[in-house]
Order: structure tokens, then C-alpha cells, then sequence
């Protein structure tokens, strides 16, 4: 037995597996649909053959991708690059959040008066409550990070997750409906990633070739205060512009 | 008669969205329709490639779109031109003309050929 509203839904999700195809056009498309099979049924067609006539005539999603592909590059691009720093910062974030377990320990620690002081590492404040810093602004990264692909996957006028703009989703569903969505975005992450390392590399190397052991060996001792603090600036720098992104990005997808 | 050929439909494009955009603002599958009554279904767009037209020329700012939901209608993307697309459309409009007074002087009193 046919479902018309069934089969709807699935060449929607066809169309807008491409890239470039963003939920407002999809919305396009689906009214060309609808008023094409209107027309068919006028004719004489019943609703399983005026979807197929209907989609017929509009053409095989593959096609429409490459085509919406050379219209609409900087979608594609934005979404490419949301990707990459929402990957990056969520891995990042990830990693301080980890840290709890170290302020944990430490203020356990404090608490039951064992001698902490040792731990002191970061710009002198014990180490348990840096890492607990770490942790919280983390804790707060992360969330923030799942709540931009969240309200990208279910805001109005997007195909970041979903595609279908026209119903509220749950994460899940999204999710579930995504497989190869997300392995593009594992890609993307292992690009960016890539990339960063051999910017550390590079980095490493002119240090290197510039200073003597002994310099060497007290800028690694600094390195702890300095690397903490750029990666803290690294972070609230890739959050704001990745926010900025996701912003220019709902309102390229909207159209 | 036989459907014209796809590069002749490609290069036409243009011109027709223009021109049918000049008699009032229109969306994708009203455009479809106009172009099939002008030539009597002969020139026949695969539909969906229609859109990355629309949507190039309204990044040139040749045409601008909206949204609009007249009552008790669905929900369509209404495509208008704009001052820059009537510019474009006027030159389109001299080719144009150049290439069929060409063609017509050449076929002037012949017969077309079906062999």
C-alpha cells in the first residue's frame, strides 16, 4: 500500500542529504512537488503515480545536489567549517572537563587537611582549584557546543542534521537519521586536527633550531602557564566565532 | 516535433526567467508552466534545475526572492526582478534578436529540411 506522506518524507531526506541543499530549499522544492502532483491528479493520475511523475520531472536528487553544489559553495564551506570548530572545541573542552577528577581529588584533599600545596602549578593558585576552573568552563563549553548543533539540527531553516525544518525533532532522531552526516563531520574533525599538528610541529621545530638546551628547558617549565593560558584564549576565540558562524550559517539555510 | 536540445535549453534559460519575470513576480513551478504554454511543451526542463538558476540569479541581484503564503495556498518562494536584472535582461534581449534576425535572413524564402 502506498503512503504518499511517507514517500514525501523520504525524497526529502534524499534531496536534502546534499551539502548544498539547505532546508529552505527543500521546502522549495517540496511546494514544486505538491503543486505538480496536484496538477497530475487533475489529470487523472492517482496519488502513487502523480509522485512519481512528479518526482520524475524534478529530477534525480544526485543531480540536484551537483547542481545546488555549484550554486551555493559558501553553504557548503560554512557548514564545513562549523563542523571543524565545534569538533575541535568539544574535543578540547572534553579534555579540561576530564580535570575533574583532579579538583575533586584536591579539595577532597583540602577538605581532610593533607598537605596540597604541592600541586601548585598554575600561576600559583593551587592545582585542584585551576583544574577545577578547567573543568567548569568545560563543563560549560561543552554544553554550550551541543546546544548549537542542537538548535542547528532543530532550528527553523536549516539541513545541519535533519533537513526538515517543518518538524521539531529530538536530538535522538536527528542523530539517528544522520549516519553519514556524521561521518563527514568525523572527517572534517581528523582535517582540522591534522592541521593543527603540523602547526605544532612547525612550531616545535623553529623553537628548536632557535634557542640552547638550557633555555630549551626552562621555556618547557613555562610552558605549563603559558600553554594553559593560549589554550584558554584559543577556546573563548573559537567559541565566539564558531557562535558567529552558526549565526550567518541559519541565515544562509533559511533562504 | 521533437524536444529542443539541452544546450539550447541551457543557454535559453536565462533569458526566459527574465522575461517571464518581467510580466510580475512568479515562483519555480508557475515559471515551468509559462515556459511549457510558451512553446507548447517543447521545451522541457528536467524541473529541479530550474532552482540553481533561480537561486544564481538572485546572488547576482538580477532577481530577489520571498516567501509568501497567499490564503489559502501552500507556502511558495516568490522570485521578482530587480532593477540590475532588467539591465540584464535588456542585453539578453539584444543578443538575442542579433542571433534570430542572422537566422532569419538566412532562411528567408527556404524551406526547413527534415532529411
Amino acid at each position: 500500500m502506498f503512503q504518499l506522506e511517507k514517500a514525501i518524507d523520504q525524497w526529502k531526506q534524499d534531496c536534502a542529504s546534499g551539502e548544498a541543499v539547505s532546508a529552505g530549499h527543500v521546502v522549495e522544492l517540496e511546494a514544486h512537488l505538491r503543486d505538480s502532483m496536484e496538477k497530475l491528479a487533475a489529470s487523472g493520475l492517482d496519488a502513487e503515480e502523480a509522485f512519481l511523475v512528479g518526482t520524475h520531472r524534478l529530477g534525480a536528487p544526485a543531480k540536484m545536489h551537483h547542481e545546488y553544489g555549484k550554486v551555493h559553495q559558501n553553504h557548503v564551506w560554512l557548514s564545513r567549517i562549523i563542523l571543524m570548530l565545534s569538533g575541535y572545541l568539544i574535543v578540547s573542552l572534553l579534555l579540561k572537563f576530564i580535570a575533574l577528577d583532579q579538583a575533586t581529588a584536591g579539595l577532597i584533599g583540602q577538605v581532610l587537611g593533607w598537605d596540597t600545596a604541592g600541586s601548585t602549578l598554575f600561576f600559583g593558585i593551587p592545582h585542584h582549584w585551576s583544574a577545577l576552573v578547567n573543568a567548569l568552563v568545560g563543563l560549560a563549553g561543552v554544553g554550550l557546543m551541543v546546544w548549537f548543533i542542537v538548535s542547528l539540527a532543530k532550528g527553523p531553516g536549516h539541513s545541519f542534521l535533519n533537513g526538515d525544518p517543518e518538524k521539531e525533532r529530538s536530538l535522538f532522531d536527528a542523530l539517528a537519521r544522520a549516519p553519514e552526516k556524521l561521518g563527514k563531520l568525523v572527517l572534517w574533525w581528523i582535517a582540522l586536527y591534522v592541521l593543527l599538528g603540523l602547526g605544532q610541529v612547525a612550531l616545535n621545530v623553529v623553537t628548536l633550531k632557535r634557542v640552547t638546551a638550557t633555555q630549551y628547558g626552562s621555556y618547557m617549565a613555562s610552558l605549563n602557564f603559558y600553554h594553559q593560558v593560549g589554550h584558554l584564549l584559543t577556546v573563548a576565540v573559537l567559541v565566539v566565532a564558531t557562535a558567529v558562524l552558526c549565526k550567518r550559517y541559519r541565515k544562509v539555510a533559511a533562504r | 516535433m521533437p524536444d529542443i536540445s539541452r544546450e539550447l535549453i541551457a543557454a535559453s534559460s536565462r533569458p526566459l526567467i527574465l522575461s517571464i519575470l518581467a510580466e510580475g513576480e512568479s515562483y519555480g513551478y508557475a515559471i515551468i508552466q509559462r515556459v511549457g504554454e510558451l512553446t507548447g511543451g517543447r521545451l522541457r526542463w528536467t524541473e529541479g534545475m530550474l532552482y540553481p538558476v533561480l537561486h544564481k540569479l538572485e546572488q547576482e541581484d538580477a532577481i530577489v526572492a520571498e516567501w509568501k503564503q497567499p490564503a489559502g495556498e501552500r507556502k511558495r518562494k516568490y522570485y521578482r526582478l530587480k532593477s540590475h536584472g532588467r539591465a540584464a535582461l535588456a542585453k539578453q534581449r539584444e543578443d538575442w534578436t542579433a542571433v534570430d534576425a542572422a537566422l532569419n535572413q538566412l532562411w528567408k524564402g527556404t524551406q526547413p529540411c527534415f532529411s
